[in-house]
């Protein structure tokens, strides 16, 4: 055999054992986690999820300081229905995620990979980063957000997640302070139909607003064919601004 | 004090006419969910926008002519339902379907119109959430 030509056989057969190295762990890693991307809205045709502040006769299990804190925002915007919303601001966690592909409304959207899971919702254009592994930094670095922060890891099939550095919101469904936190299990399934059905099984714990744990479970049904649109909400404000800017020259020449 | 006085006014008056400001006064509170009323008119404005259409509507009717204002579902929900960018524009005869305000009065929240050439836009979404404390938890 010419040297050159073993030379081409050895190398051809290292590269092959270099490339099985490399996908294989990725081909396991992903046989052993399910993949959860894709676009999704509710699942059943339930009722609309609750929206803004509770109201003062909530039955939800506030403490004290909980109830004064609802009720003292509750005493500005009366009893209608003002939210963050109304003003394009998004709603925040958990309200953000159960609002999530309400009556086919304003799906989700996960974008999966083995470090960082992105939950895209369509309305207001809200997104929570699900960071994994060494993407996880500690506790006294999180910014706290509307939507916190959210570290989350394997636990076989089932993606756990721990939201913290949430701010103080009394004005969401699920009311909490900053010291909240929110443990999500997410689970993948088929429904009798075959349908792919994603449930979040959630837990909200915050000694400040509530003397127990508030629970409640979340479904979604993949939309193969769905998208995302776009959702701009504060262009007209800009628009307005230029109109407003545009009337005050015209009276200036006047 | 006068300066002071001058300036809060000034203010005041710059934070009630402020665009942003004026725009931003949506709320879904005053209007009747549980009722739905249909009328005809012609558009003198129309904004299929998030997080809410603003629409206002001249009807002439046996009350006379007069504008009516409008809010109404915001641009995803009607696109989802085949509304499209100029489908309806100023000037154009349409059919709405609406909530009524609460306290009665005119104007309401577009939940359906029917464009000139009898495209129906309709929304058949739940405008507010059922009356429960907990999330839905259907089995699959």
């Amino acid at each position: 055999m010419e040297p050159l030509y073993a030379s081409a056989i050895i190398r051809f057969w290292l590269i092959g054992a270099c490339a099985l190295g490399c996908i294989a762990p990725q081909t396991r890693a992903g046989e052993a986690h399910p993949d959860f991307s894709g676009v999704w809205v509710a699942y059943g045709a339930g009722p609309l999820p609750l929206l803004g502040t509770p109201p003062n006769d909530s039955k939800l299990p506030f403490t004290a300081e909980g109830r004064r804190k609802v009720q003292a925002l509750r005493a500005i915007i009366g009893n209608g229905e003002d939210r963050p919303g109304n003003y394009c601001l998004g709603s925040g966690m958990p309200e953000s995620m159960l609002f999530s592909g309400a009556t086919g409304q304003y799906p989700m959207e996960i974008v999966q990979r083995p470090d960082l899971i992105l939950i895209l919702y369509e309305s207001h254009m809200e997104v929570r980063h699900l960071y994994l592994g060494h993407k996880i930094i500690a506790e006294a670095d999180r910014l706290p957000a509307r939507n916190g922060y959210s570290a989350a890891h394997w636990d076989g099939g089932t993606l756990v997640v721990e939201t913290t550095a949430l701010k103080e919101q009394e004005d969401e469904a699920y009311p909490h302070s900053e010291q909240a936190q929110i443990l999500e299990r997410y689970q993948l399934a088929a429904d009798d139909k075959g349908e792919k059905v994603l449930t979040d099984t959630w837990t909200l714990t915050d000694p400040v607003f509530y003397t127990e744990p508030v629970r409640g479970v979340k479904r979604w049904v993949l939309d193969t064919n769905g998208i995302l649109l776009p959702y701009d909400c504060t262009e007209q404000f800009w628009v307005d601004h230029l109109d407003s800017l545009r009337k005050a020259k015209v009276e200036k020449k006047r | 004090m006068r300066r002071v006085a001058t300036l809060l006014a000034s203010l005041t008056i710059l934070t009630a006419f402020h665009p942003m400001v004026a725009r931003a006064h949506h709320s879904a509170a005053m209007y009747d969910f549980t009722r739905t009323e249909w009328l005809v008119g012609t558009v003198k404005e129309i904004r299929v926008m998030n997080p809410h259409t603003s629409l206002v509507l001249v009807v002439s009717n046996d009350r006379g002519s007069r504008e009516i204002r409008f809010e109404g579902h915001g641009a995803n929900n009607f696109y989802r339902v085949g509304w499209r960018a100029n489908l309806v524009k100023v000037g154009d005869r349409i059919r709405i379907r609406f909530n009524p305000r609460k306290e009665g009065g005119e104007g309401g929240f577009v939940t359906g119109f029917v464009t000139p050439q009898g495209k129906q836009i309709m929304l058949d979404v739940p405008s507010r959430p059922a009356d429960v404390q907990a999330p839905s938890d259907q089995a699959p």
